[in-house]
């Protein structure tokens, strides 16, 4: 008895090809790796070997939560997941994704695009919060954005390290995971269509 | 919380949820067209397509609660008297303008609780009274009344009884009754009468004819399409455009339950009017004569007494545990180790304070207060008293050292009157003759019994008899005078010790 199956998006057809035909999944994960790894090198080259701050470097004693300044770490969190997101509120969903996954590297990454000139700053006994600045120098903040380097815009967002490798990639990785993605989904589809795939297993 | 940037690659829109819902909203779009459509042709007008729908959807509630309450009877062996107690139900609501919905689920509740068809009737009439006029709904009413009925009075506190939880607890629920009567008894005539409570009745009334309208319809629809139940006109809905010419048939139906309602006949009747050939419920019943009801309800009746009766014996046999509790807390006082404490340190070698207290310690423990106010008046009397012998004391100890010290005194005189007589070459040995002079540069106090001593020389010696003065210079070592005034300290009657003579002289030895 023949069953229907009608896979109505990517994700369903890309779950239905790691069943049904694993090596073209296999295949789609390494062509999208090959494209986003570029971008992930670059992104990792613009982590400097030092930190920008000399208090943000790393010391011998623990001094609280605000994660010390460490490069192997923000590099070791830069990389790039090729499995599909979640949908979004609005009904999208990503076939792959650059990531930047370390506390300090997000700091690096993202310090100054929401307050440029620093949080507001309310000093040791001000209010609590993770959106006010509670140092005793009321320009820490300023202080802190300026040492960095500026802020790089991409059509993805601003950013100091895998957006600025994003900007810099021109949209090629991009281009390579659609294409990646279309073909993949072409060829079981037309293995489908001639039914040569089989459950995985 | 992680911190993560993150960039997404390749996003494209997923339509799975959106397409889904479109296809879902698109099948109930075209299901409801076409009944719609199916009905609408039928009846010409789409307002009677909705009235319609809402007919339908209560009488399908109403047939699950009174499902519901049938089941209850026949679980409980009543399944024989499940009519006359949709009658008493239908009879109710239009007498209280309550309507079955909330009667259904209270019945059912006070059936489960009291196990008695008569019992639940009672509780239920009272329960909309209560209801009425506490303005809390029926359903915890009846919950509340049916635990009250198994002896459970936790929820009656909130209808402001007037008494007290010990009361309510011992209360019979013939008792509780009898106040629920009193307190609230006419509330729902009373309700009734005003404006609201007319407007409810009306309502009762045209939800009954709705549910009574929606069950004609349902009945035609299930006929029309040929099933055996609502299942298989659910499956035929779709199919309901294409018998839309049987659908005509069934307004001459429809006409009939309108018709009858309007011209004034109660719901029952209309009822009785519109499913006279079909399969109404109450047909679906099995006639049984009456006399093996009664037979069933008997029974049921007799459980009941028989399970009332028992709660009667616990709730008696609880209070007779409870009076027993207090006997033994009262007889659990003799042994109190508070008490037995102070008679036992009374019968002890006590003084007269330490007496005094602990009397009025047993007298505050035994919660005589007056008793504890004399002892302590005794006590504050024998404080007052023991203040004045201490004065007393005082006083005496303080005449004692100055007698003493006056005795001391007097004999230091004595001898420096004798060192005196030792360094002007007068004889101690005179010196207990009897004279009347004195001696010059000397201010001599007068110690008891001591006299001066006499002049050998007759009174012109010392200038009486005008002659000059003779100037004595008495020098004495001052280690001698020391100890001869050592000397006479010690040779005196106290203990003989320098401490003894420091106390009395309130100094000390360093």
């Amino acid at each position: 008895m023949q069953v229907k199956i009608e896979l109505l998006g990517d994700i369903e057809v890309r779950k239905a090809m790691r069943s049904f035909a694993p090596d073209l999944e296999k295949s789609l994960r390494k062509e999208i790796g090959a494209a986003l790894r570029p971008v992930v090198r670059d992104a990792r080259g613009f982590v400097p070997a030092q930190s920008p701050l000399s208090g943000w470097a790393a010391r011998s004693f623990n001094e609280g939560s605000f994660p010390t300044y460490n490069s192997a770490t923000i590099k070791s969190g830069i990389t790039y997941s090729t499995t599909p997101s979640k949908i979004n509120s609005n009904g999208f969903r990503s076939n792959a994704s650059v990531l930047n996954k370390s506390r300090v590297g997000a700091i690096y990454e993202s310090a100054g695009r929401a307050n440029p000139n620093g949080q507001p700053w309310v000093g040791p006994k001000g209010p609590a919060g993770h959106k006010y600045s509670h140092s005793r120098n009321p320009k820490a903040g300023q202080q802190f954005i300026a040492a960095l380097p500026p802020l790089v815009g991409s059509l993805k967002g601003r950013g100091r390290l895998i957006y600025r490798a994003w900007r810099d990639n021109q949209g090629r990785a991009e281009g390579a995971v659609n294409k990646a993605v279309d073909q993949a989904l072409m060829q079981f589809r037309s293995r489908a269509a001639k039914g040569t795939v089989g459950r995985a297993a | 919380m992680a911190i993560v940037e993150e960039i997404k690659v390749a996003s494209k829109f997923d339509a799975k949820g959106f397409k889904q819902a479109e296809s879902a909203a698109a099948k109930l779009n075209k299901s409801i067209t076409n009944l719609g459509k199916a009905v609408g042709i039928t009846f010409a007008a789409r307002q009677i397509v909705n009235f319609g729908k809402s007919t339908a959807q209560a009488f399908i509630a109403d047939q699950k609660a009174a499902s519901m309450l049938s089941n209850t009877l026949k679980n409980l062996g009543l399944q024989l008297s499940a009519p006359s107690v949709e009658a008493y139900i239908q009879s109710l609501e239009k007498a209280t303008g309550v309507v079955d919905d909330q009667l259904r689920p209270a019945m059912q509740t006070l059936l489960q609780v009291t196990g008695s068809v008569i019992n639940s009737q009672k509780i239920l009439a009272q329960s909309i009274e209560v209801s009425r006029a506490t303005g809390i709904d029926l359903t915890t009413v009846a919950q509340d009344l049916g635990q009250a009925f198994v002896g459970n009075t936790r929820g009656l506190r909130k209808y402001s009884l007037g008494l007290t939880q010990a009361e309510l607890k011992a209360a019979s629920f013939a008792d509780i009754q009898a106040r629920l009567t009193k307190l609230f008894g006419g509330a729902n005539e009373a309700y009734l009468n005003t404006y609201a409570g007319q407007m409810e009745r009306l309502g009762v009334a045209a939800g009954e004819a709705k549910e009574t309208i929606g069950k004609g319809l349902v009945d035609a629809l299930i006929t029309l399409s040929g099933s055996k139940g609502i299942d298989g006109l659910v499956s035929k809905m779709n199919t309901v455009a294409q018998t839309t010419s049987n659908i005509i048939g069934s307004i001459s139906r429809f006409i009939a339950v309108t018709g009858g309602f309007l011209s004034g006949k109660s719901a029952a009747e209309v009822k009785a009017q519109v499913f006279g050939k079909g399969p109404a419920v109450n047909n679906i019943i099995p006639s049984i004569s009456s006399a093996v009801r009664t037979d069933q309800e008997k029974k049921a009746e007799i459980a009941a007494l028989a399970r009332s009766k028992q709660l009667t014996t616990e709730k008696t046999k609880q209070l007779a545990l409870d009076k027993a509790k207090a006997s033994l807390a009262k007889a659990q006082a003799n042994f109190d180790i508070t008490k037995i404490n102070l008679a036992a340190a009374l019968k002890g070698k006590v003084s007269e304070d330490e007496k005094n207290r602990l009397m009025a310690l047993q007298a505050i423990e035994n919660g005589n207060g007056e008793e504890a106010l004399k002892w302590i008046a005794k006590i504050d009397a024998a404080r007052a008293q023991a203040a004045t012998d201490e004065e007393a004391r005082q006083k005496a100890l303080h005449d004692s050292i100055m007698a003493r010290l006056a005795i001391l005194n007097t004999a230091i005189q004595q001898k420096q009157m004798a060192l005196l007589a030792i360094g002007t070459g007068i004889p101690e040995s005179i010196s207990t003759a009897s004279s009347s002079g004195g001696v010059a540069g000397y201010s001599m106090g007068g110690g008891a019994g001591y006299e001066l001593p006499t002049n050998p020389y007759g009174s012109s010696y010392y200038g009486a008899t005008g002659r000059d003065p003779m100037p004595v210079t008495v020098v004495l070592d001052s280690n001698v005078v020391t100890n001869a005034v050592r000397s006479v300290f010690l040779g005196d009657s106290l203990s003989g010790s320098q401490a003894a003579i420091d106390r009395n002289v309130g100094t000390f030895s360093v």
